[in-house]
């Protein structure tokens, strides 16, 4: 065998190991949950790999609303709020995006940096002002306390994904409309749009996860009526005082888990072409 | 592929520290007048404004410095249409 073949393998095979390596890293405290959320409550703690003792009881605790938990409300929040960021953010993001990728104006590296400065700035240090502001205008555990701070949150990732887009989109559709006689409103809506279909999709389903995912701001601003799964999780409560039901938890976090897991299967492709864009020629 | 222009990424810097440079300016300010510990605000403010006065002085120097016919730094926006006229007309 030559010397060239044996590196080739042994490079195909550290390359195996590097995905097993990091897809058991990955994979493995969710793989964990969803064991966890089968086995019966009394070997909650068991430590066999696969599920033993196993019961669906932690579903129907987890779905029940007999010890105060609220979970199939908190999932309708979820998909509220989720829809309501992802739709707005969309609508402004999308149109900013072609502003600051298709235009040139004086201080638009300006606009670009502030909203990357904007997208760092830390949640916890916005929690007490905001906190203190809805207080004050009467909409604390309202949905719109929660779904304007996400907004803020999700936008400049949706800013930033479309530009990289946009940026790569050629003029000459565009110019061909223009010389056609559309109005530049009109060549964004009926010629980029369509074209940027794929990015925008992208761009909804990450938005979408952000929001789901949320738990900071939403723990602080919501009520019992509007609080997401996140919040709904984290605040279940057992049978007995005192008691942290986690068997149940991991149940709740699997049914909560399961959607996002299957919307990023289902178009993953997609998800990864829209974070690549613009990285590669044509 | 569209690749960033020199000036193009100092822009995004200034406009990335003066966000945070506007935000501690305001701490600062709201300390100051409500008599609260403001002297770390201010050494931070200093440090932050201290920055973009160099970001701002060396965006100029390679603006002139293109103008006196160096590296083309300022070149239009890449995705622009001012960029793409360029290219077709070159």
């Amino acid at each position: 065998m030559s010397k060239a073949t044996n590196r080739r393998r042994a490079r195909t095979v550290r390359t195996w190991i590097s995905a097993v390596v990091i897809m058991v890293w990955c994979l493995l405290p969710f793989y964990w949950m969803v064991v966890t959320s089968f086995r019966d409550v009394g070997y909650t703690f068991d430590t066999t790999p696969w599920p033993t003792h196993v019961t669906l009881d932690n579903y129907a605790t987890a779905l029940s609303t007999h010890w105060g938990n609220h979970l199939g409300q908190a999932l309708l929040n979820s998909l509220i709020i989720g829809v309501s960021v992802t739709l707005i953010a969309l609508l402004v993001g999308t149109v900013a995006a072609y502003a600051l990728s298709r235009y040139d104006f004086a201080g638009k590296g300006i606009v670009m940096g502030a909203i990357m400065g904007a997208s760092m700035f830390p949640g916890v240090a916005l929690l007490t002002p905001l906190f203190q502001l809805f207080t004050t205008i009467g909409w604390m555990g309202s949905y719109q306390a929660l779904i304007i701070p996400e907004i803020s949150f999700v936008l400049p990732l949706t800013v930033y994904t479309l530009v990289s887009f946009l940026r790569e989109m050629p003029w000459d559709l565009e110019e061909a409309a223009r010389i056609d006689g559309c109005t530049p409103a009109q060549a964004f809506r009926k010629i980029l749009l369509p074209l940027a279909a794929p990015a925008i999709f992208t761009t909804a389903i990450l938005a979408f996860i952000s929001s789901w995912n949320e738990y900071l701001i939403s723990s602080q601003l919501s009520s019992d009526a509007t609080q997401p799964v996140t919040v709904a999780i984290a605040s279940f409560t057992g049978t007995l005082p005192h008691q942290e039901p986690y068997t149940a938890v991991m149940a709740a976090g699997t049914i909560v888990t399961v959607p996002l897991v299957i919307l990023v299967l289902l178009f993953q492709r997609r998800i990864v072409a829209g974070l690549t864009a613009g990285g590669v020629k044509g | 592929m569209f690749t960033w222009k020199a000036v193009e990424v100092l822009d995004m810097g200034i406009g990335f520290f003066g966000f945070f440079t506007a935000a501690v300016f305001v701490v600062t300010v709201v300390m100051e007048v409500t008599g609260g510990q403001a002297l770390g605000w201010a050494l931070a403010l200093l440090a932050l404004v201290t920055v973009m006065a160099a970001l701002i002085l060396l965006r100029r120097r390679m603006l002139a410095d293109e103008a006196r016919g160096g590296a083309p730094v300022s070149t239009a926006w890449g995705g622009s249409h001012r960029e793409y006229e360029r290219r077709r007309d070159r």
